[in-house]
């Protein structure tokens, strides 16, 4: 695969396919409430199917069984999907939410920590905690800052997680992260064209979705972090998505203002620019080819 | 006192089965030594020229004769490409996945002669989970080491497709990657 094949795979494919389903969704709502409702979680399937093509199409079908951890991100991001939609269109309570979400984040630890990554147990209780961490602040935060500000978020943190990841010697995976960048990016331009069709999806579907793909992702970079990346830089991007939580005290005063959006997205900007800047001496490594 | 017919005929097969081993194991069979043998692979770059690099951890044995077995395996953490980042790069999940594949192997599974100083060898490599199979026409050679010990050598080039074996990456590479095989061993 050449660099504009990857680009096309990584970028252009997801960005368009969410725009797709996005705006199909947004369309054949209609006038019709009960379509409005099933319809409002569509976020989830389009950002997993963003992921899932970006998957195939730069590392390919499995060959024959799921052979590597990370693989198993083409069982888990449907799986967290599925939730993602459920627990929109059913608008759970918290603690069922919660209640849900625990047995999600408990397999997730289990699949994704790789069999070489000792002590296992810790680690898989941390990318456990990591995943429901961000499904229960993201949820959170859903209901009470704009949806510009979370895409916006993930746009940032899925692109920062590329040079990371590149620096960890594992390119492939921050072509995923760009998946979910440029899905996130395709919301926003829904949102900004169609913005009263674009109501009938919520940004809370993508809320699950994004915290199985932020929780274990970058986990699985630094378990094969081959850049010698410090761990602080994979851990700042990982919980970078908490940061929109500082724009729900601004928001609660002056919902959709540009300072709202502004409060919640400066400090992901800020979070992802430390990881970055960590990350900064393994990608200029004087090794580089 | 009698023997039951059932009894000797699993006897003799066993004796037969044992005498059988025990010539493969002690006669036909070389130990790989690491020190004299090399593996190394050329790859395609830009289409311009070639970049090699080589594998030094290097375990296993082989057998010179007809019918015998090759077993070779690599560690691929000793990848040498002479460029530290590359190295790191050939290693992550981008290429070998070394963590979690940390051996290539080779099996041959049988041999033919093709004439005093030739083999033909079909077997198996498997590299990052996937097995695919490889037929080899491998050059040989025995005589004695420095020691006075029975050493044989085997040296054979091959071509593997990268996509095969998933072993993908950024564009500008080839998917055809050239293996030499350069093995001496001592005779067990």
């Amino acid at each position: 695969m050449d660099l504009q094949e990857i680009l096309v795979a990584a970028v252009a494919i997801p960005f368009g396919l969410t725009l797709v389903v996005l705006l199909a969704a947004a369309w054949w709502t209609g006038n019709s409430a009960r379509r409005e409702r099933y319809l409002s979680g569509i976020g989830a399937w389009s950002l997993a199917a963003a992921y899932l093509t970006c998957h195939l199409g730069v590392h390919g079908k499995p060959a024959g069984q799921l052979l590597e951890a990370w693989e198993w991100l083409l069982l888990l991001m449907p799986l967290a999907a599925l939730f993602g939609w459920g627990d929109t269109v059913l608008a759970w309570p918290y603690r069922r939410r919660l209640a849900a979400a625990l047995p999600l984040a408990a397999f997730a630890g289990l699949l994704v920590v790789p069999s070489f990554q000792e002590p296992h147990w810790p680690w898989r209780a941390a990318v456990a905690g990591t995943v429901l961490t961000l499904i229960v602040a993201l949820t959170y935060a859903a209901g009470r800052v704009s949806a510009l500000t979370l895409l916006s978020s993930w746009v940032v943190i899925g692109a920062c997680g590329l040079p990371i990841l590149i620096a960890s010697a594992n390119a492939k995976f921050g072509f995923f992260s760009t998946s979910i960048s440029a899905a996130a990016g395709a919301a926003i331009l829904v949102r900004l064209v169609a913005s009263k069709q674009a109501a009938a999806f919520r940004v809370d579907g993508f809320c699950i979705p994004i915290a199985m793909i932020f929780g274990t992702l970058y986990f699985s970079g630094y378990f094969n972090d081959y850049g010698d990346v410090p761990l602080s830089a994979f851990v700042l991007l990982m919980v970078s998505p908490l940061a929109v939580l500082f724009g729900v005290p601004v928001s609660r005063h002056r919902p959709n203002s540009w300072a709202a959006v502004a409060a919640g997205l400066v400090p992901v900007i800020c979070m992802c620019a430390v990881a970055v800047f960590l990350a900064w001496p393994a990608l200029t490594a004087e090794s580089a080819y | 006192m009698s023997f039951r017919p059932f009894t000797i005929v699993s006897s003799f097969a066993w004796i037969v089965s044992l005498a059988a081993v025990s010539a493969q194991a002690s006669g036909d069979t070389y130990e790989v030594d690491a020190v004299h043998s090399s593996v190394a692979f050329g790859i395609k770059h830009s289409d311009l020229n070639s970049v090699y690099g080589i594998f030094s951890d290097l375990k296993g044995r082989f057998s010179l004769e007809e019918g015998g077995q090759i077993d070779v395996s690599i560690g691929v953490e000793s990848i040498n490409s002479g460029n530290e980042g590359r190295d790191k790069h050939l290693k992550s999940p981008d290429f070998f996945s070394a963590r979690q594949f940390p051996r290539i192997t080779f099996k041959g599974k049988t041999t033919k002669k093709l004439d005093d100083r030739t083999l033909e060898v079909v077997g198996e490599v498997t590299m990052r989970g996937v097995s695919k199979p490889v037929t080899a026409k491998v050059s040989m050679a025995t005589g004695k080491g420095r020691g006075g010990e029975e050493r044989g050598g085997l040296e054979t080039v091959f071509v593997v497709k990268r996509s095969d074996f998933k072993l993908g990456g950024p564009g500008g590479i080839g998917d055809e990657v050239k293996v030499i095989v350069s093995l001496q061993g001592v005779k067990k």
